[in-house]
């Protein structure tokens, strides 16, 4: 039975008519697209981010990386201090314990990870509300061993540096690799805007439990310290 | 969700309003054109949010043209494309809750809940190009010019597509109709 033109037309005008969304759901996207509607333009320094491409959002995390790897490379092949004030050598050195001084940074979304990274909250300054991380596979960077004391290191004997892996980043581990970046600096509202951006273009994201945690994570600092 | 920031400043408050005068003036029917192109319930309000936020980041771009209206068409069917392409690489669906839509009379939004099912089996069984077409004509009921804006293709190519995306689904939803079908 092939339907008629009659037919066809009223199956049409009822579908018209279904999804037409009712005015709450339209309220609440309209909330979400204009915070406080026009009275509410938020303040500039709110909005430089959702500005920024995502060319420059993967050049920005490609850069931390760089910079991250650079620090490392120059911290661990720094030769030891001249023998005459210096401290007797020490003939092995072991890193310090999670809980020194110095905070480790924070681990780093790989792409290759997805779904099995290190809890982004690991590290010597989190707040201890902050949840537990659940033992997870971790790629790890090669072990450094430390430079003689006595000889004095050569480049031929230097262990590579460790590569960026920027060319792997895919854009969805960028943008929440900034924020975990921004939010172990400190730099809380930064965290928050990024992490507002992975929700918008993310919103189905395999990421997700790194970004609740991420998200727990800033919430507790901001309760603690106000944001910067 | 986190509320989305727009770059705005608060010079640009005048912008803004516009921009809530479209959304309010058009946001329904981008919200129906989005689901009639495929956009899961459960993703239509982030695809419309889309809409009007890409609207906001392109606003440089429209230059009077066309109509606001045909303009933002052009964006929601590429937000469409987007939102299917990272379905179909999610390979994961939120399954579909029944459809009611607003009105006070439960019959007839059985009826519409239950027409949009049926045409909206038949859509997805079309091509592309020939789906685009098929709901700016016959659901959006824009005219030929309209959608020459939102397509960007000639205007015969406009007429011949809507004779073939018609052709298409009459025969598509015959076949759905036939008693012995599965219906959706």
């Amino acid at each position: 039975m092939t339907p008629d033109d009659d037919e066809l037309a009223r199956l049409l005008s009822s579908a018209r008519q279904a999804d037409l969304p009712d005015r709450a759901r339209l309220a609440r996207i309209k909330s979400q697209l204009l915070p406080g509607g026009v009275a509410g333009v938020p303040e500039p320094s709110a909005t430089q981010l959702a500005a920024k491409s995502a060319l420059s959002l993967k050049v920005a995390a490609g850069l931390s990386l760089v910079v991250v790897a650079a620090v490392t490379y120059l911290q661990v092949q720094r030769p030891p201090p001249p023998a005459a004030h210096a401290p007797a050598p020490q003939t092995q050195v072991t890193p310090p314990p999670p809980s020194a001084a110095a905070p480790e940074l924070p681990p780093v979304p790989h792409t290759s990870d997805a779904g099995q990274m290190r809890p982004a909250l690991e590290h010597a300054g989190a707040p201890a509300a902050a949840p537990a991380p659940a033992p997870t596979r971790v790629r790890r960077r090669p072990p450094v061993q430390p430079a003689q004391p006595t000889q004095p290191a050569q480049p031929a004997q230097r262990e590579p540096a460790p590569k960026p892996v920027v060319s792997t980043l895919s854009e969805e581990t960028a943008l929440l690799r900034m924020a975990t970046l921004a939010a172990h600096a400190g730099r809380l509202t930064e965290a928050r805007e990024a992490l507002a951006r992975f929700d918008r273009t993310f919103p189905n994201s395999q990421l997700k439990s790194e970004r609740d945690r991420l998200l727990r994570y800033i919430t507790e600092r901001e309760r603690v310290s106000p944001a910067r | 969700m986190l509320p989305l920031v727009l770059d705005a400043v608060p010079e640009q408050t005048a912008e803004l309003a516009e921009l809530e005068r479209a959304y309010d003036t058009y946001a329904p029917e981008m919200f129906r054109f989005l689901r009639r192109l495929g956009v899961p319930d459960a993703a239509v309000d982030d695809a419309v949010q889309d809409v009007f936020f890409v609207a906001w980041r392109r606003r440089e771009d429209f230059q009077g043209r066309s109509s606001q209206r045909t303009w933002l068409y052009g964006i929601a069917r590429k937000v469409a494309r987007d939102h299917r392409r990272r379905r179909d690489r999610a390979r994961h669906e939120t399954p579909e809750l029944d459809r009611l839509p607003a009105g006070s009379d439960p019959a007839a939004q059985t009826e519409a809940a239950e027409a949009a099912r049926v045409v909206d089996a038949v859509l997805a069984r079309m091509s592309e190009t020939l789906r685009e077409t098929f709901v700016l004509v016959e659901i959006e009921q824009l005219t030929a010019p309209e959608i020459v804006e939102i397509l960007g293709v000639p205007l015969n190519t406009v007429y011949s597509r809507t004779r073939l995306a018609r052709a298409q689904f009459r025969e598509l939803a015959s076949a759905l109709l036939e008693p012995g079908s599965s219906r959706p």
